[in-house]
């Protein structure tokens, strides 16, 4: 009598634990193909020097690419962080600067999906970038800070300058999202693309 | 070809089933756990879109992918100054000229005020630099007067024909006499350039507007929008190069930058950019309460309904100034100002209606929401105005009609009619709006169409349609055409979620569909606000108000036609014309209640800048017919030529015409020896003299200070005072875990199967 009744739940377990596995794997399936598509897109959309959405309902387009050498890693940038975009790549934080070419960069990702190599970059590390003006600028990696708060200030002035600020969630490993942050900053080492003025800015210690 | 582009047209369609099939498995699950069978159907389901998907990716992967192009490419611009800013250039690099100090000082009288900003630029740098400062004010301001101080001359703006200005201005500029330009960029934004400053060299600009004050919700406000520069300065790398006798350098250049740098740093004390305010209010009413929101202040008392308010002290501007007060009589209040000039009379008439309102019998209704459900509203945008909706349809009584509709690329209504809100449908609708899921691109202008042409109700009944989104607006002239074209009776509220680029379009959308509009910034304030929109707008305190004039007094009167007074809302009305006099009525509807209130037009108490506000209430309104009518070419060249003779006669600063000062004489004129002594200029009469005095105590030279660098450049140390605030998005998928433990129930399953599987064996 009671056999059946195990069995039975048995059944469901199992039930449930396929179900689970293939809903679970989806998001990182989906993130992965997702980078594939992106990726395709976007080399087409350089060619064609075009800003573009890489399908039509999508509600993001694409903005650039980041690439870190030393891990072989690319991924495509798209210009919002909604739940919607990032589930395909990772965003740019929309800044709040006066002018877009001299503001930073902040890009943000999941940890466990696009952002996950960020848990490998250490300070020194070479990441390369390109944005729509098809230019490659080299940052490299200065800082890494964990935040306690999922926000960060930066001062007015240095928000004039171009720099690289990646963030995630932290920690890596954490079974729920939380409200901690980890944030990579990377300063801009191409001297042909901005001016001396900006790059003094790199100067500033903590008094 | 052809099968590459089969393969790009199926895994697109798999795309969108993932999508959709992520959110209909909640919805089974949700209802029908108990049945295994139906789990069976997800699971060879998501295995069959799985394998299609891993298939055709392998596919794709060797075939070039066709994507979609949009040519509208988002850029950030001068629509996201949201306080007033001063940038410099001198050619294309940023020069570290900077502004020195700003004065404020306004005078409230009655339903308007003067505010008059001084602000002294210094230029710090080496080269000679042009100041561009920014600044946002109301939408209602009329921006009158330029004055400028340039060493010992004194210079007055005129008003001038837009490219007129800016031709005498870079004429100036070009010819290295110091000019300054005021020009409107946006309804609400204005610049102002200061060429041609010398190294260190100070320029005092004034600029002075007249604005009007209206109560909301029993409050008055004052806002003094305040600039924020920055505080501090630092020097350039400088070079020092020797070619060698090949003509290259053997120096490689110092990329290196872990030397010892000079860098001027202020300290906190040494407020660089001071700004000092000081008000004079004279309401004309007592006072309830009288407070500054963010800033102490000396209050001196002159009489009940006249004070004078300054800083205690200088302040660094970072912040607004806002000052707020409240009447002790809090109902129903109405005024009359007039100002005659150029043998016209000029009137401002203000109609406050009660805060509470007495008729509690709210009319019926038929309401429309229309909801933004594109991807770019996921996460916390969707959740909250999902909590607004569900409030909202809440609210409804039995009688009211409804429906929803939704938009993404796509759209779709809730019902095809409105229905009728009994308990069971309200419900309904409930769950509905619990289910909505933000998807997709943005296409308005159906979903806009279907909603303006759903209502079904006859006259009697208010019309109101809720429109809530957060994407950026395109083919705004069509959105307005048809927004007027197919308004009638019924009544457009909008609601803007986000950055402030679609705000333009939904603040005209709202005025043109005779609505109000709110704009969120705050995504965690959605719910809240709209259901404040929500209370406000379900019962309306006055409906279809008219204007009559005595039969002798032909006027212009603006806003035409007028909007609905809600509770707390003010309403003002802008007439011009010759000899007022006699009594005008305005009529109205109180629920179904006729309402009427007489204006005895001669008895109008005098003040100054009513005939520059009725000027701006004339332009604007002139704007806004230019985008609802959607003039032909020659109706907009009529429009245009009258808003600019308007402007002119008034000496407004608008789309059409800019503030122009030229400082004449040359900079160091011909025939003049070294050594003579210059006469100084008589300070103009009418000009304030302290305000043009330069204050040389307060140009403090920034300190020097070795600062030894190393890599650590990011600072969140307190070096500086003003910063911006980034907040960072959730970035986890959280997938590990729930694999985790679906593998884990697995296992869990399998082991009880095998134990007691066994077991029968045996």
């Amino acid at each position: 009598m009671h056999r059946k009744l195990f069995i039975a739940l048995g059944c469901i377990l199992i039930f449930f634990g396929i179900f689970g596995i293939a809903k679970s794997s989806f998001k990182p399936i989906k993130a992965i193909i997702g980078q594939h598509y992106l990726e395709a897109a976007w080399q087409e959309s350089l060619k064609n020097n075009k800003l573009s959405k890489p399908w039509r309902s999508a509600d993001f387009y694409m903005i650039g690419e980041l690439k870190v050498p030393r891990l072989k890693i690319s991924r495509v940038i798209l210009n919002s962080v909604s739940g919607e975009a990032m589930a395909w790549g990772i965003g740019r934080i929309a800044n709040v600067g006066i002018s877009s070419g001299s503001s930073p960069i902040i890009l943000a990702g999941h940890r466990d999906s696009h952002m996950q190599f960020m848990s490998e970059l250490k300070v020194g590390d070479k990441i390369e970038l390109m944005m729509s003006d098809g230019l490659v600028k080299s940052y490299v990696i200065s800082k890494t800070e964990v935040s306690n708060k999922p926000e960060m200030s930066l001062s007015a002035i240095f928000s004039n300058t171009g720099n690289l600020i990646l963030t995630t969630c932290w920690p890596f490993d954490a079974i729920q999202s939380g409200d901690q942050r980890y944030l990579i900053f990377a300063r801009s080492i191409n001297n042909n693309t901005y001016s001396n003025n900006i790059n003094n800015f790199f100067l500033f210690s903590q008094s | 070809m052809t099968a590459s582009f089969i393969i790009i047209a199926l895994s697109l369609i798999t795309f969108r089933i993932i999508k959709r099939s992520e959110f209909y498995e909640y919805r089974k699950i949700r209802k029908q756990i108990a049945s295994p069978f139906v789990s069976l159907l997800i699971i060879l389901k998501n295995g069959l879109v799985g394998f299609t998907l891993i298939l055709l990716f392998v596919f794709a992967a060797s075939s070039p992918l066709r994507a979609e192009y949009s040519p509208k490419q988002p850029s950030i611009n001068l629509d996201e100054v949201e306080s007033g800013q001063l940038l410099m250039r001198a050619g294309d690099e940023l020069s570290s000229a900077i502004l020195l100090s700003t004065d404020i000082k306004v005078s409230v009288a009655g339903s308007s005020s003067r505010t008059i900003v001084s602000q002294r630029f210094i230029n710090t740098g080496e080269t000679w630099a042009e100041g561009v400062y920014v600044f946002p004010i109301g939408e209602n301001a009329a921006v009158d007067t330029l004055k400028l101080r340039i060493g010992d001359r004194f210079i007055e703006g005129i008003i001038k024909e837009k490219q007129e200005a800016k031709v005498i201005y870079e004429e100036a500029k070009a010819e290295g006499k110091k000019t300054s330009l005021i020009e409107q960029q946006k309804p609400n934004l204005f610049t102002n350039k200061i060429a041609n400053i010398g190294p260190g060299e100070v320029v005092v600009v004034q600029i002075e507007f007249q604005s009007k004050l209206l109560p909301k919700d029993g409050f008055w406000e004052l806002r003094v929008p305040l600039v924020s520069a920055p505080r501090f300065d630092i020097d350039a790398i400088e070079e020092k190069i020797e070619f060698g006798n090949s003509g290259f350098s053997n120096q490689s250049m110092n990329t290196d930058y872990n030397e010892n740098i000079d860098v001027k740093i202020l300290e906190e004390k040494e407020l660089f950019n001071p700004v000092e305010i000081s008000i004079d209010l004279n309401t004309g009413f007592e006072l309830n309460s009288l407070k500054s929101s963010f800033h102490k202040v000396d209050i001196d008392k002159l009489s009940n309904g006249h004070h004078r308010i300054s800083l205690l002290e200088p302040i660094s501007s970072d912040r607004d100034f806002v000052l707020r007060w409240t009447a002790v009589d809090k109902d129903t209040q109405t005024s009359l100002f007039k100002e005659t000039q150029a043998g016209q009379d000029h009137l401002l008439l203000t109609l406050n209606p009660p805060l509470r309102n007495k008729n509690k019998h709210s009319p019926d209704r038929e309401i429309i929401f229309i909801q933004d459900i594109s991807g770019s509203m996921g996460g916390q945008p969707i959740r909250q105005s999902k909590i607004g909706l569900e409030l909202a349809i809440k609210r409804l009584k039995p009688q009211d009609k409804f429906n929803i509709v939704l938009f993404n690329d796509r759209f779709s209504s809730y019902s095809r009619n409105p229905v009728n809100a009994t308990a069971k449908e309200r419900d309904k609708a409930i769950r509905y709006v619990r289910r909505l899921q933000a998807d997709g691109g943005t296409e308005m202008y159906p979903a806009l169409k279907f909603s303006l042409m759903n209502f079904r109700s006859d006259k009697s009944v208010l019309k109101q349609l809720i429109f809530l989104t957060d994407g950026a607006v395109t083919q705004e002239s069509r959105l307005f055409s048809l927004i007027n074209r197919e308004l009638k009776t019924a009544r457009l509220f909008t609601i803007g979620i986000g950055s402030a680029p679609n705000s333009f379009f939904m603040t005209r959308a709202a005025e043109i569909g005779r609505g109000s509009h709110i704009h969120i910034g705050d995504m965690d304030e959605i719910s809240n606000r709209m259901s404040e929109l929500f209370s406000k707008i379900e019962n309306p305190a006055v409906t279809d108000l008219k204007l009559i004039l005595p039969k002798d007094f032909r006027a212009e009167v603006y806003p035409n036609p007028l909007p609905d007074l809600y509770v707390g809302d003010p309403l003002s009305i802008a007439i011009r014309g010759r000899n007022a006099s006699g009594i005008a009525k305005i009529t109205g509807k109180i629920g179904n209640q006729k309402w009427v209130a007489k204006i005895p037009l001669d008895q109008g108490a005098k003040q100054i800048g009513i005939a520059k506000l009725w000027a701006r209430e004339k332009v604007s309104n002139l704007e806004r017919s230019r985008i609802v009518l959607n003039p032909s070419a020659n109706q907009k060249a009529h429009i245009d030529s009258e808003l600019l003779q308007t402007a002119l006669n008034y000496g407004l600063v608008s789309r059409l015409s800019s503030l122009v000062a030229v400082d004449i004489t040359p900079s160091r004129p011909l025939g003049v020896e070294v050594g003579t002594k210059k006469l100084k200029a008589a300070i103009p009469s009418g000009w304030d003299t302290k305000q043009f005095e330069y204050n040389y105590k307060e140009i403090v030279p920034p300190r020097l200070q070795k600062i030894s660098s190393n890599n650590e450049w990011y600072m969140s140390s307190d070096l500086m005072q003003k910063s911006e605030m980034y907040s960072l998005p959730q970035t986890a998928l959280n997938w590990k875990a729930s694999l985790l433990l679906a593998l884990f129930s697995m296992l869990v399953g399998i082991a009880v199967l095998f134990v007691f599987g066994r077991k029968s064996n045996a």
